[in-house]
Order: structure tokens, then sequence, then C-alpha cells
């Protein structure tokens, strides 16, 4: 009795570890370098960017630029001009 | 200059949209460059290996605790005047604080995010940190306590009327510098957006350098105290039961135990101390793979660390005779018949089997005992003799007092 309710019990926790969908990050998601010069051309096709701080598991700042479904590190000082270039862009429909 | 260069300062705006670029084409362009994610396959094992890890730790860790806590408050409350005694109840209350933030820690990586709000997050993770500390520190009193009673026979038995005054002491005193070790978590644990994702992530957030490597320097500082100090007592209480002579089969007994507990806390708690050194004193890897290898064995390490709180019952509490007697009197009591109680035996039979030659419990007449004792002698004053008192079940002498320090210790 004991014995069939733990196993029941186990076979009900896999199933719920099978069914879910696992979207969260055991392991840290950094940049651990990053690019100090790219071309204009690269920069002029990001459609968008994250800022990485040092407060939570990462060990450096960097840009995480949005490139052709690539994540590129870029160099935090990167920031202020790709806000200019983000701002000036003309919307494509 | 067709780079962006950082030194310049001239941010012109080309807007020639070049479709025919094929800088994407280049597989060594963003080398070494790109975000480290791991992969979905790991993220899957990973999150199966420790829900697993978590739930059998937790299962086996509240029984074995909670088995400890109820003898301890239904049968010795009268009792807790040694120092033993009273360590060993506030490490299994310990153990089973630390083994309830599973099921939220469970939870989260399961759904791989946060969603417990932030005050349950400094909560969750502020007991784990106190009871983590609280735990090994236990553990070291423990072994200053037999070193005491074991090495120190006489001072010990000048303190034996204000036992219980120095034990809530110690245990109060351990409970503070847990606190104060637990700071940083308790101040900078928070709920934060994952990085590239919706998801929240209940972790510390800080702003300074110097408070993470603290935080990390506490953890291992953690460790090596109590390390240090089980593995000076118990190798003193070695040295002592050797010089003593004989081979009788309970000081063998007596000394495979001591190793094997020095031994297992090892096992279970040098791995995380080791992992947390190596990212201390290396610098940040720069490779993807070594990224991810470092987290993952950060990971497998604490997993392995909570699998000390389910052992403790049976390396420190079930090892004495007295405490399996009031374990199987309890189940007795909760209902379960003589029939129960003779398939219970062999089990906490099994829970000690790292003591194959203990002698089965002699309180209950209908259980055969192969213990036959030797003949009653009464032994010399001396430290060899208080060491039999304390950890080789002495045969009370008719016309003799018992006295207080060998009838409190004789649950090892």
């Amino acid at each position: 009795m004991e014995f069939r309710s733990s196993c029941l019990l186990l076979l009900v926790c896999f199933t719920i570890i099978i069914l879910t969908d696992n979207k969260g990050a055991a392991i840290p998601t950094c940049c651990l370098s990053v690019l100090r010069r790219i071309p204009k051309r690269v920069l002029r096709s990001v459609r968008t960017y994250e800022v990485q701080d040092t407060s939570g598991h990462c060990e450096i700042k960097a840009l995480i630029l949005h490139f052709k479904g690539k994540k590129i590190c870029a160099h935090p000082k990167l920031e202020r001009f790709l806000k200019k270039m983000l701002k000036h862009k003309p919307k494509k429909p | 200059m067709g780079s962006f260069d950082l030194t310049t300062e001239d941010y012109s705006l080309n807007y020639d949209d070049d479709d025919d670029y094929n800088f994407t084409t280049d597989p060594s362009a963003f080398f070494g460059k790109e975000l480290c994610e791991a992969s979905p396959e790991q993220e899957r094992n990973i999150t199966i290996v420790q829900t697993t890890a978590f739930l059998v730790v937790f299962v086996l860790g509240v029984i074995g605790n909670g088995l400890v806590i109820a003898t301890f408050a239904l049968y010795r409350r009268l009792r807790l005047r040694c120092m033993t005694d009273v360590f060993l109840f506030f490490l299994a209350l310990s153990d089973m604080l630390l083994l309830l933030t599973l099921p939220l820690q469970t939870v989260e990586t399961l759904i791989g995010s946060w969603e417990f709000g932030e005050p349950m997050c400094k909560l969750n993770r502020g007991m784990y940190a106190i009871n983590t500390y609280s735990g090994l520190l236990l553990l070291a009193c423990i072994s200053i306590d037999r070193y005491l009673v074991v090495v120190c026979t006489r001072s010990m038995r000048k303190r034996s009327s204000g036992t219980l005054f120095y034990s809530v002491l110690s245990a109060l005193s351990i409970a503070v510098i847990s606190i104060m070790f637990s700071l940083p978590d308790l101040s900078f644990s928070s709920v934060d957006n994952v990085l590239n994702s919706n998801l929240s992530s209940c972790d510390m957030k800080v702003s300074e350098v110097k408070w993470k490597l603290w935080a990390q320097i506490a953890k291992i500082a953690g460790f090596c105290i109590p390390c240090i100090t089980m593995i000076v007592c118990y190798g003193a209480i070695g040295h002592v039961l050797i010089h003593t002579g004989g081979k009788g089969w309970r000081r063998q007994r007596t000394l495979w135990l001591m190793a094997l507990l020095v031994v297992l806390f090892l096992l279970f708690q040098l791995p995380y101390t080791v992992v947390l050194l190596i990212k201390i004193s290396t610098p940040t890897p720069t490779l993807c793979s070594d990224w991810t290898t470092l987290h993952i064995m950060e990971i497998v390490t604490r997993n392995l660390a909570y699998v000390r709180c389910c052992l403790n019952p049976l390396l420190y509490a079930l090892v004495g005779v007295r405490f399996r007697n009031d374990i199987i009197r309890l189940l007795t009591d909760a209902g379960c018949v003589c029939k129960c109680v003779s398939q219970k035996a062999p089990h906490l039979g099994n829970g000690s089997s790292i003591t194959p030659s203990s002698p089965a419990p002699t309180t209950l007449t209908h259980i055969p005992s192969t213990y036959q004792p030797g003949k009653n002698t009464s032994a010399p004053d001396t430290p060899a003799a208080n060491t039999a008192q304390t950890f080789f079940f002495p045969t009370p002498v008719s016309g003799k007092v018992t006295s207080v320090i060998s009838w409190c210790h004789q649950i090892i």
C-alpha cells in the first residue's frame, strides 16, 4: 500500500515534469565578451537591443543586439549611438 | 572606414540599405561574442534531475527529521538536559525548515519563473541561507560536545549542572551567527525579469561586486569552520579511543562511525565549496561551453548538499539505541500494532545499517536480541571508563548511581 502510493506519487510528478514546457534559465544567460568594432551596416540592421548589467549572475556589462535571428554582444558604449539610430530609423511597413 | 570606432565622436547616420551584405554568412564573424544560452536539451535535463532530487530529498528528509522532532517533543521533553540532545533537536528543526524551502524552488524550476512575489522570494532564500549555516554550525557543536565528554571529562563534570543553559546559549549564538551570514541573501534577494524573456527570477541582485564576493566567501567560511572543527574533534576522540587499548567491537564501531560522519560530511558539502572557490579564484570564462559547465557543476553540487539534510537523522539521532526505542514507542503509540512494530523494527535496523554490529533494542522482549552483555565489573574512573559510558551502551551496575553525564550521552 505504501509502496504503491509512493510509485503513484512519483508517476504523477514525472508526468508533470514531462508535460511542463520549461522556459526558465537554470543556467544564467549572459554575454561573456563583447565586440568593440561593429560594421555600421550591421548596426543599421539591429531591430532591438537589451542591456546586460552585473547585478545578477552576469559578470560584465554589455549590449545584446538582436540581429537577423542572432544575439550579438556589443560594447555598452554603443547604447547612445543605437538610441539615436533607432530613433531616426524609418519604420518599414 | 566601414567600422564603428568607439574613439570617434562622429555619429553620422548613413542610411544606405545594403541588402546584399552577407556579413552573417561568415561563421567566424561573431565567434565568442554571441549571447551564451543553454540548449533546450540541457535545460530539460537539469529540470528533470533537479526536480527528482528535490522530491526524494524532501520526502525522506521530512520523514526523518519529523520523527526526530516528534520523539523529542513527546518523549524527551524532560530529558533535554545535555548538550547533544539540544543540538540534535535544533539540527532536526533546522534541516526541516531548510527542506521546506524545496517545494517553492521545485515549482520555480518546473514553471521556469518565480510567481510568488518578492516577500516570499526573500523569505524563501533567507530561510534557505539561515538554516544552511545553522545546520553546519550545529554539526560542529555536536562534535565539540562529544570531544568535551570524551577528552575533557573532569571539566565536563563541573559543567553538568549548567549544561542546559550553555547548550541553549550555544544554539542561540548559532542562530545569531547564521542570520548575520545570511544578511546578504535577505537584503539583496529580489524578483526581476530574466534577460531576454518575460519570465521572472528570484535571485540576488547586487549593484556592487564586493557584496557578491562577500556572499560567496560567507558560504565558504560556513563550510570550512564546521569542517575543521569536526576533523579536529573527532580526530582527538579517535586518538583517545585508540590509545585506551582493547579491540572491543563497540570501540571499533565508534571509530568507524566517527570516520563515516566526517567522510559523508566532506562528500556532500566539499564539492559545492570547491565550485565556489573556482568561481572566486578564476577569471570569468570567455567560452560558452566553460560557462555552461561551471554552472551545471554548481547546480549539481548544490543539490548534493541537500542530501545531507535527510542523512542527518540517520547519522546522528537514529544511531543511538535509546533513540530507536523512543521511535518504536512513538510508532506504537501512534496506533501501530505489535505486528507493525515488528515489521518496522527491521526497517529501522536498515536505517542504521551503517552499524551492522549494533545490538537490537533490548526493551522490546519479543524482538530477539543477539547482543549478550558481558560481565559487569566496576571500571576505574578513567577517561576510558567514561568513554565506555558515553559511547558503548553500558549496563547499569546494581547499587551504582548512573551519572547524568553517562545517561545523557548514551544516544551514540
